[in-house]
């Protein structure tokens, strides 16, 4: 279990779920501050610029990865390209396979596995790139899933747009898994482990993926399921309700999973919930629940919520960042102090961020 | 010589079971216990496909025993079942006959680690090759002997079938996988490399090996096996990597992208929070009020402290705290913000602006107070 040195500070952050003035050390409002180590400072300011993707697109995401070789690079995704990134933040167009990410315009699913940073929004198939100069098609995938993530050496897919000469459907509740070892063999037959799973028990869509330790977390919308390994290669995963999930309570917004791989936080339709395998806990309750929700019900784009633990090498801040475009509002929680504060930019809706290796 | 009335007595099959060249038997010959004298056994015929290294004439006392080993020749390549007669020619009064059999497996009995399976044609398993450094696409197996006796495999040759593909490696021609290696025992865990890469398609492609070994327990002994690998991916070249990069925490926001450098908390954006205080102080006809924090002193930072009330009271003061100004206490410069003030109003809402990019502001364990001094009577 992770265990986190507690530095407990007098601030207790924003609380809106309170009458005004009735904790002398929450704020009513708290804007460009973080609380860290019994401490609130305000946030580390924004300095270098960094040139713009030449396609003239706001970036999606940006990933570092490591190739079969052992070279490093950096990626930015925009909705139509992904570039790998070179000295002097030069942008470096790979050759597509097709629609990176512009039919859906979801953010999109990234899994760094095999040396190979997969990725997919159901715009096209399910694709990859290896640190070459060309973006490939991952094998025999049927399709591009909205979600990834990995288990007992297979790459698993939720919530996939299938695409075949007869059109594409998609299917809300499927989840795919591929042969173990081998992120590029999808196609279910008895001479592989690959396979396929329909949630079919429940009325709502699959939200998000994501695995603690041995197990994978299938989010709803209103719900969890959970797929476990079975160590059985003709059926390699188990999938059952998440028996101690609280009835209704689900990822309701789905690219506002994320975690720490000791446990993932989403948004659910009332509060922010954190799940570490065994305890579901509410964030926001009793605290800035109310004005998250406010947030959220104006928000005019998808909301993201990403975890890390740190802002560089000499700044750990185990923290949730969950943005809102709209209000253009990014709310803050820091796990440490178990506080929310708010931040932002004149700049406008934070819609990316990540640690990358800069040349 | 008179006739020795005596017997031979024997099993009347020997049985070989699934043999493979060089496998061996005993056939026991046992002279009966009563037996007037000894027994001379002068030849034994074997059929075609069997062999002994016993030499004859050979003597047997009574109730003694003799051991003949009778081994299977090499150059079995067909399966099926031989059977056989032996004959003999001894001094007893009958010559016993003894049947021989043994079933020949269709190939060598070699199992893949991945449990393909034996068979004349024997798939070598599923590898990707793609995303291997230019120039070496290896696979690794492991060939283990199943068969009861132990083996030695040579390679003779090694065919491909797609000339985009050199061949260079462990299993060239003449390698020796093993030496008397025993049931169950790995032969050899071997990497079978090729040579420069395919670009001819990105996956799909098949490529045909025949891998010819030869058992060395018995050279006459050539099993063929066939197989082929499946090709995914081609090699990788890196391109566009990285060297001497360091991490940054970047973010995108609208369509800029800067660099949030946690080593500087001077935000380039205002900051500001705010509280409501209700001291529940009805009776007071006007109360004096301090506001104060505490900071660590990490330079200049210009604050404004802002207060309304309920009553409409509404003032701000604005105030640079850092390096320069009073109450710098200690080296560990815990510095304050102290004003005092006056106001009828009960209830009060309190507004801390740091003015951006004026500086670091950290607040620190002593918080920040705004607190009743007490009542303020105005004189008549």
């Amino acid at each position: 279990m992770n265990k986190r040195y507690m530095v407990p500070g007098p601030f207790h952050g924003i609380i809106s779920d309170l009458p005004s003035a009735t904790d002398r050390q929450a704020f009513d409002t708290c804007l460009n501050f973080i609380c860290r180590k019994g401490r609130l400072i305000s946030r580390p300011a924004l300095t270098t610029s960094f040139a713009a993707p030449p396609d003239g697109n706001p970036i999606k995401d940006l990933r570092t990865f490591q190739d079969v070789n052992g070279s490093w690079h950096t990626c930015v995704f925009t909705k139509a390209n992904v570039y790998a990134m070179t000295a002097g933040w030069t942008y470096n167009l790979l050759t597509s396979v097709g629609d990176v990410g512009t039919a859906t315009g979801l953010p999109l699913a990234i899994l760094s596995i095999d040396n190979r940073l997969y990725y997919s929004n159901s715009s096209n198939f399910l694709a990859y790139t290896d640190g070459s100069s060309t973006l490939k098609i991952a094998g025999d995938v049927p399709g591009g899933p909205r979600f990834l993530a990995q288990n007992s050496g297979h790459t698993i897919g939720a919530a996939w747009e299938e695409i075949s000469n007869g059109g594409n459907f998609f299917y809300g509740n499927r989840v795919r898994w591929s042969d173990v070892g081998n992120p590029n063999s999808w196609t279910v037959s008895p001479n592989t482990s690959a396979g396929v799973s329909v949630i079919q028990e429940v009325p709502d869509v699959i939200t998000g993926l994501y695995s603690l330790l041995k197990y994978t977390y299938i989010t709803r919308s209103n719900g969890f399921n959970v797929m476990y390994p079975t160590g059985n290669s003709s059926a390699p995963f188990s999938i059952e309700p998440l028996s101690i999930s609280i009835e209704g309570i689900g990822n309701y917004y789905p690219y506002s999973l994320d975690g720490q791989g000791t446990y993932f936080v989403c948004v659910s339709i009332g509060d922010v919930i954190q799940y570490d395998g065994t305890n579901m806990n509410k964030l926001a309750n009793g605290k800035a629940q109310k004005a998250i929700l406010a947030d959220i019900a104006s928000a005019t784009g998808t909301i993201i919520g990403r975890c890390f633990t740190a802002l560089s090498s000499s700044f750990d801040f185990e923290s949730y960042w969950l943005t809102i475009p709209g209000p253009n509002i990014t709310w803050v929680f820091s796990f440490e102090e178990g506080t929310w504060t708010r931040i932002n930019s004149s700049l406008g809706a934070l819609a990316a961020l990540n640690y990358v290796a800069v040349a | 010589m008179p006739i020795v009335h005596s017997q031979l007595t024997l099993t009347n099959k020997i049985d070989f079971g699934v043999a493979s060249g060089g496998d061996t038997q005993n056939l026991d010959l046992y002279l009966i216990p009563t037996a007037p004298g000894n027994c001379s056994v002068t030849s034994l015929t074997l059929p075609t496909g069997f062999t002994t290294t016993t030499t004859f004439p050979q003597s047997i006392s009574p109730n003694a025993h003799l051991v003949i080993p009778i081994a299977m020749a090499g150059g079995t390549t067909a399966g099926g079942t031989a059977t056989a007669n032996l004959t003999f020619s001894d001094t007893t009064t009958a010559s016993p006959t003894v049947t021989l059999v043994a079933t020949a497996p269709s190939s060598f009995d070699v199992y893949f680690e991945n449990g393909i399976g034996e068979a004349d044609s024997i798939n070598l398993g599923l590898v990707d090759f793609s995303n291997l450094p230019s120039g070496i696409l290896s696979a690794t197996w492991i060939i283990k002997n199943h068969n009861s006796s132990p083996h030695s495999l040579l390679v003779t040759s090694v065919n491909v079938y797609n000339s985009n593909w050199t061949y260079s490696g462990n299993l060239s021609p003449g390698a020796i996988l093993g030496t008397n290696i025993t049931k169950g025992i790995t032969f050899s865990t071997q990497q079978f490399q090729v040579g420069a890469q395919d670009g001819s398609g990105t996956y799909g492609d098949c490529r045909l090996f025949d891998i010819t070994f030869e058992d060395l327990s018995s050279t006459s002994n050539t099993f063929i096996l066939t197989g082929y690998l499946l090709y995914y991916g081609t090699a990788l070249t890196s391109i566009y990597t990285l060297t001497g990069s360091q991490y940054n925490f970047l973010t995108e926001w609208g369509t800029t992208l800067k660099r949030m450098d946690a080593s500087n908390l001077n935000c380039e954006e205002a900051s500001a929070f705010s509280r409501q205080f209700d001291f529940d102080l009805p009776g007071f006809q006007k109360g004096i009020y301090r506001v104060y924090t505490r900071i660590e002193n990490s330079g200049n930072v210009t604050l404004t402290c802002a207060l309304t009330s309920d009553n409409g009271d509404n003032v701000s003061k604005q105030q640079v705290l850092g390096v320069d100004q009073p109450f710098k206490v200690s080296s560990n410069a815990l510095q304050g913000f102290l004003w005092d003030i006056i106001s009828n109003g009960e209830i009060h809402n309190f507004t801390l602006t740091r003015a951006a990019g004026s500086g670091v502001l950290s607040l620190t364990l002593y918080g920040f107070l705004f607190s009743p001094r007490g009542e303020v009577y105005e004189g008549s």
